[in-house]
């Protein structure tokens, strides 16, 4: 049995004139909380589905416990617990008959699991499904894709739309999941305080492109802030690779940097500082400014002290 | 799979009730009409529109919940085939849809057959308008399911799907001989239409994979397409505001006469001028929209021809003989007594059953019948039948003869009583009859195969004489002048039957023949009809060219082949070349292979213009990008530059790239 539930070879989507997904190579572990991290249109749902082989790559393939994604046989697809973005239910559906109608497809159907998570959701299964609240579906949804006893569950966005007590009790639900050990979660999300909550490995998209791949402890640690002191005004920064975000604020200068090196270290030294600190970054920081700094820059009004250069990687 | 197909009859019952209810209003408002023909009314005025909206509606409505991929993706993300979802989702919708649309059509069958409820007799035949109607339902609800969720411009070719099944409508409504030849067609146009969306449900809504469903897809765009095409090349009549044309009249004299009518906008004038073309002063400024000159030129009306040689699809389209006209089984008599008398019953020629059904209009109960030997009361059988089937069955509603092979019949309904007038011979049996003249003083002509012969209502001859033409090629309208009583024929040949040719024959009350004059064919004047035919040209499939016969293409599609053919031809043969052209760029443009273009090659120069249409929106269209090697343009979607060769370049990194050795993950436990 391999040791990786998803491997993709150079998955490429695109959708006209877009390129979506531009060649991702990705391995997703067995037994692993993978967070699978990106803004907007970076790409993220649209990997899940040519993972899940709703979607026929432009070239490019993927396995999934060990199947071919766009050839799965129904017992491989029995095995895989999807959750799609926007928790779809069919409305007209009472609660009791959603899990009637779900059920008679899973050869391992848990009913107690469906309906300890309802409860945890405090859903009524009386109620039509189009009559719940937003966590009230979402747990729905959650308990209709658990219940089958997956061996792989790929959750697309699972707390979009939430309020913090309904995500949170996503996210406890998930974590009851993962009580079998081989179980893998793989989830998408903007969120990062679920990522950091959950998650014990990251993939991040930019613009359709994987940019990284790894735990969140090597990510959490190859994303570096530090302050840069000078005597007048900061020079410009040039050269130095690594740099992802950059912020001057009067005499000094905040940068963010990924992968440091020594000879990073010896870069900036050389600018001729007064003083370097490096300072903590929390994840979300990390986050943004690995994602964000390299995507726009903030235009302010010209009188404004504060000026965002738009950092991208020099 | 039987959960699903419950799901889809759960969710979707709505909409079958909705179906249902509107058409038990319909019916129950043609009840409240008591029109005899109430079987055939109720499809011509309801259920021939309404079917196929309730198809769509059906294809809509239960596709409308895939259209976002999400729901798509939850719907299919199960452990069942995708096909087995698709077949339960189909199985479930035209089930609901044919309960909604067959079991009022059934009420309305059974009504109709339970005696007293109409002045007509019931035939089995008459339900098959509506369960035509009905199985056309089926053709909408796979368009229903394209239109929805296929992912194309609505404004482009989204609709076009449509095309095929407006196709299969027009076909089994205007073509289609019998019932089973409609059976037929629309069972491969629904086998085409579910194919088509097969694809389309398959890929939620990209249609880009399976050459079957593509295929499917690209037979239900071509005629939306040519429609299209059709449409557009008609609008160019919006920039003639006037037009010249020109026909042949008879004067009260028997003398033919070439009228040239003439638009200028509104206003519209006439002249005319004899068969030498010198303009004839009596007629100058005469407006023919004038009913005061209703009686200047002979009016012909009445003619004779052997009905059984029309050739198809005029048969089905002008004769009434196709499935879904009442004629073949019952013919409803209008004009069946004496002028001024009032017949106070309904009168069906029962071509079943050989006899003539009176019916009282209020209480709908059978009077009795009519046929040869006379009345007989109420249910009583009848001493005699008529022969065969009539030989005049298309004009007969409005007439008081009865043609067959073998006798002619006047008929006297308000003497309940019918006369023989006539007996063929068995050498020369009788093709048709006809009641010429006033009706106050009408007279019989009756075209045999050899013989013509003309006599008055009660039987007595007035004259006889060779038949100048041949009915199995030519029909003859017949006149009685004004001044002379002199009888006029006006000959002309059934379209594709024979040339083209026309005579106006005069005989005398002796059967002398006074003149017969041969029409030359008259030219088309200023008007739209050569820009139209250019334009029919430059659309028409020249693949299609072949099976049709001159005659159709101008009889029936009204294109002109024939009167311009180097230009319907010259601009057919020149659209397919521009077509295949336009196919060869587009395939060097987005990398066919060399079969591919071959194939679409050829298939746009049969198909014409709409094949091109076909083509755009049936392929996935690969934007270019520059090659970094070769500073070319290259084909995105593909992993290989066209032109040099290099391989697809990979992401460049930007040295943020964080990748462990994939080794070094580790399970979380």
């Amino acid at each position: 049995m391999s040791d990786y539930v998803i491997q993709t070879h150079h998955l490429t989507r695109y959708f006209g004139r877009k390129k979506v997904v531009h060649d991702m190579n990705l391995a997703v572990p067995r037994g692993s909380i993978f967070g699978f991290l990106g803004r907007n249109g970076s790409g993220k749902t649209t990997s899940l589905r040519m993972i899940l082989g709703l979607l026929r790559p432009t070239w490019g393939s993927s396995t999934i416990l060990g199947h071919d994604s766009q050839n799965l046989p129904a017992e491989v697809r029995a095995r895989i617990g999807y959750l799609a973005e926007g928790h779809p239910v069919y409305g007209w559906m009472r609660v009791k008959d959603a899990k009637a109608f779900q059920s008679q497809f899973y050869p391992k159907w848990n009913d107690e699991l469906f309906d300890s998570v309802l409860e945890f959701f405090r859903v009524d299964s009386k109620n039509r499904a189009k009559n719940l609240s937003r966590g009230e579906r979402a747990g729905l949804c959650l308990a209709m894709t658990l219940a089958p006893e997956p061996d792989l569950l790929i959750l697309d966005d699972p707390a979009i739309g939430l309020d913090p007590v309904a995500r949170r009790s996503l996210l406890e639900s998930m974590v009851y999941a993962t009580r079998k050990a081989d179980r893998t979660i793989i989830f998408s999300s903007h969120l990062l305080s679920d990522i950091e909550r959950m998650a014990d490995h990251i993939a991040v998209l930019d613009y359709s492109v994987l940019r990284a791949q790894c735990s969140l402890e090597t990510f959490r640690s190859c994303v570096q802030q530090f302050v840069l002191t000078f005597a007048d005004s900061p020079p410009e920064m040039r050269g130095i690779r690594g740099v992802i975000q950059c912020i001057p604020r009067g005499n000094q200068l905040r940068l963010t940097l990924v992968n440091v090196t020594d000879e990073t270290r010896n870069a900036l030294r050389a600018l001729g500082a007064m003083g370097v600190e490096e300072i903590p970054i929390n994840l979300e920081d990390a986050f943004v400014s690995y994602l964000g700094g390299s995507l726009e820059t903030v235009k302010l009004p010209e009188k404004s002290e504060a000026k965002v250069l738009a950092g991208g990687v020099s | 799979m039987m959960g699903l197909f419950l799901r889809e009859l759960r969710e979707n019952l709505k909409w079958g009730a909705v179906i249902f209810g509107i058409l038990v209003v319909m019916l129950v408002h043609e009840i409240r009409e008591t029109t005899p023909m109430f079987l055939f009314q109720l499809s011509m005025e309801y259920t021939i529109f309404f079917t196929p909206l309730a198809g769509l509606l059906m294809g809509v409505m239960q596709s409308l919940f895939e259209t976002r991929p999400d729901n798509w993706a939850f719907v299919v993300h199960r452990p069942v085939d995708r096909v087995q979802i698709f077949i339960a989702k189909c199985a479930a919708g035209l089930l609901l849809l044919y309960a909604a649309l067959l079991v009022p059509s059934l009420l309305a069958c059974a009504w109709a057959a339970r005696a007293g409820n109409l002045a007509m007799p019931f035939q089995g035949r008459m339900m098959l308008p509506l369960l035509s109607d009905v199985l056309n339902a089926g053709c909408y609800y796979f368009v229903g399911i394209v239109l929805t969720l296929r992912r194309a411009r609505w404004l482009g070719s989204r609709l076009m799907p449509l095309g095929l099944a407006l196709a299969a409508s027009a076909a089994v409504v205007m073509f289609a001989a019998t019932f089973w030849q409609a059976v037929v067609v629309m069972l491969i146009v629904q086998s085409i239409g579910a194919v088509a969306a097969w694809g389309v449900f398959a890929t939620n809504g990209a249609a880009d994979e399976g050459a079957p469903a593509r295929f499917a897809l690209g037979t239900m765009i071509w005629p939306g397409a040519w429609a299209v095409l059709m449409f557009i090349s008609g609008l160019g009549e919006m920039f003639y505001s006037g037009g010249q044309w020109q026909y042949y009249q008879v004067d009260r004299d028997g003398n033919p006469v070439k009228a040239t009518q003439t638009q200028q906008g509104s206003e519209w004038s006439w002249s005319f001028a004899d068969m030498n073309g010198q303009p004839l002063a009596k007629y100058q400024n005469v407006d023919m929209n004038d009913p005061a000159n209703k009686d200047l030129f002979v009016r012909f009306g009445s003619y004779v021809v052997n009905e059984v040689a029309a050739p198809w699809p005029l048969n089905t389209l002008y004769e009434g003989d196709g499935y879904r006209s009442a004629r073949p089984g019952v013919v409803r008599l209008n004009n069946v007594a004496p002028p001024g008398v009032r017949l106070r019953q309904v009168a069906i020629y029962n071509v079943e059953d050989r006899l003539i059904d009176l019916y009282d209009p209020l209480t709908h109960a059978r009077i009795g019948t009519v046929g040869p030997a006379g009345f007989a009361t109420g249910e009583s059988e009848p001493a005699a039948r008529f022969p065969e089937t009539p030989r005049n069955l298309s004009a007969l509603n409005g007439s008081h003869v009865l043609a067959f092979d073998s006798a002619v019949y006047w008929i006297e309904l308000d003497q309940r009583r019918v006369l023989e007038v006539f007996q063929g011979d068995e050498n020369d049996p009788i093709y048709s009859a006809a009641e010429v003249g006033p009706p106050t003083d009408p007279i019989v002509v009756i075209g045999a195969h050899r013989q013509m012969h003309v006599l008055h209502p009660n039987g007595k001859p007035i004259f006889s004489t060779a038949m100048p033409v041949d009915l199995n090629r030519s029909f003859a309208e017949f006149a009685v002048l004004p001044t002379n009583h002199h009888v006029v024929l006006d000959t002309q040949p059934i379209p594709g039957r024979g040339e083209w040719h026309r005579d106006i024959i005069e005989y005398a009350t002796d059967g002398t023949l006074v003149k017969r004059t041969e029409l030359p064919r008259l030219p088309e004047l200023r008007g739209p009809k050569l820009q139209e035919t250019t334009m029919f040209g430059a659309i028409f499939p020249l693949g299609i060219r072949p099976f049709l016969p001159t005659w159709i293409l101008d009889e029936v599609l009204d294109i002109r082949s024939e009167r311009f053919p180097f230009v319907f031809e010259g601009f057919m043969i020149g659209s397919a070349i521009l077509c295949a052209g336009i196919t060869l760029l587009l395939a060097w443009r987005c990398g066919f292979s060399v079969a591919k273009t071959i194939s679409w090659t050829i298939g746009n120069v049969l198909l014409g213009p709409a094949g091109v249409v076909v083509m755009v929106s049936v392929n996935q269209w690969p934007p270019r990008e520059v090659c970094p090697a070769c500073g070319g343009k290259r084909l995105s979607w593909r992993l290989e530059c066209s032109q040099c060769g290099a391989a697809l370049p990979q992401p460049q990194s930007d040295g943020r790239e964080i990748f462990e050795p994939v080794d070094a993950f580790q399970p979380a436990m």
